[in-house]
């Protein structure tokens, strides 16, 4: 089956049926599996294990929207103290807050942004040399 | 410049001797200085730094002999401004300006200001010498510059650097690493809404069960039988898909049942790969 256009393919049963590539992180000794789109081109994958379905427009996400809803979410944790429901929307989307028992709550990526933002003194070092 | 506004402000004669890039570009430096309350002293020409920003009132003299036997207060600021009206890529120091930013390290800022756009753009570096990477360019034997190339570290940052102007130079390059996580969360996310969306045209019911099992979606047909464990894998460009370990083998495990949806939702000029 040929391919001409990636934009929502269902593959059944994929471990089986395609060719997986194993890869080792030894410093965190951990295993991955890689598989490259390529190679769903030659590959013998039936009809039924692959479906292809195309996306409607409104589902399609745009770089520079991406950019505008980080640039929101940034601007909101800046003012992290005093933010509104839609600020807190946007962070939620993004993975910067969480909801803890109804409570909004700075996820771990969130605390290191903002650190990040605030350009908190990190530990003194010996710069000077004179 | 408001007189009464820069009353404060010391050497302001020195002003007068740049052009007029320059001297924006410092008025603009010395406003954000004042916004932090801090005092001002415009340097001459000639000197490694445009302007000296400190907390208490000095001198310029006060604060040469400070230098001179190396009791300066790590609050005095020795700031360099460069300015451009188009985009900057990089900035260079001289031999001398180099090695001064090497011996006071984290008292010596640079500036760099875009004033292309009505708001400018500032940009801070702390500590240039021993922050950044530069390249040594040897005109003659005597005659060195340290090139510094901002343009690889802000490249992707161009519409950010308006909203966010006092982000420190240094510490863009882990900024930018979480936003690539944040990036790939956004995928992902709208990768799961239309696998959802998928699923409940097909009248499955869907679980979503990414944060406590080793896939995203657990979806059900009309017969209890017919599970899908469904793992979605959002595509920016066209990198390989990748499973961690644990995901590889319960796919193994579940074989027929187990699926995988890629979905390619960044707009894109096209995908190379895929043209015959």
């Amino acid at each position: 089956m040929k391919i001409k256009e990636l934009k929502f393919l269902k593959i059944k049963d994929p471990i089986n049926k395609l060719e997986w590539k194993k890869r080792i992180n030894k410093k965190k000794e951990k295993k991955f599996y890689l598989f490259n789109a390529h190679r769903l081109l030659n590959n013998n994958i039936n009809e039924n294990d692959l479906k292809i379905v195309s996306l409607e427009k409104e589902n399609i996400i745009t770089k520079d929207k991406m950019k505008e809803m980080i640039i929101k979410g940034l601007n909101a944790l800046k003012n992290i103290n005093n933010i509104s429901k839609e600020d807190e929307e946007i962070l939620r989307e993004l993975g910067l807050i969480k909801y803890r028992s109804e409570k909004a709550v700075l996820t771990h990526s969130g605390i290191k942004l903002l650190k990040l933002i605030r350009n908190k003194k990190r530990r003194k070092k010996n710069f000077m040399n004179y | 410049m408001e007189k009464n506004k820069y009353e404060n402000i010391k050497g302001i004669k020195h002003l007068e001797e740049r052009n007029e890039i320059e001297r924006k570009a410092i008025e603009i430096a010395i406003n954000e200085e004042l916004k932090e309350n801090r005092k001002i002293i415009i340097a001459p020409i000639g000197e490694c730094y445009d302007i000296i920003s400190t907390k208490e009132s000095y001198n310029f003299i006060t604060i040469k002999e400070m230098l001179r036997k190396s009791q300066i207060s790590i609050n005095v600021r020795f700031i360099k401004v460069y300015a451009s009206e188009d985009k900057i890529d990089s900035f260079k120091l001289t031999r001398r300006e180099f090695y001064f930013a090497k011996t006071i390290g984290k008292r010596y800022w640079i500036y760099l200001i875009n004033m292309k756009n009505k708001k400018p753009i500032i940009l801070k570096t702390r500590s240039p010498a021993y922050k950044l990477k530069y390249k040594v360019i040897e005109v003659s034997p005597e005659e060195k510059y340290y090139l510094f190339n901002i343009h690889k570290l802000l490249g992707k940052f161009e519409k950010v650097e308006e909203d966010i102007r006092h982000i420190e130079v240094k510490s863009i390059p882990k900024i930018l690493k979480i936003i690539k996580l944040i990036e790939k969360r956004i995928i992902e996310r709208k990768a799961i809404e239309i696998a959802i969306e998928e699923e409940r045209k097909e009248n499955r019911k869907v679980i979503v069960v990414s944060e406590k099992e080793h896939y995203d979606i657990l979806s059900i047909g009309n017969n209890p039988e017919d599970i899908r464990y469904i793992e979605v894998k959002g595509m920016s460009k066209t990198k390989p898909i990748l499973l961690k370990e644990k995901e590889f083998d319960f796919g193994k495990e579940h074989g027929n049942k187990y699926w995988i949806y890629l979905v390619n939702i960044i707009e894109n000029k096209g995908i190379k790969i895929f043209k015959n």
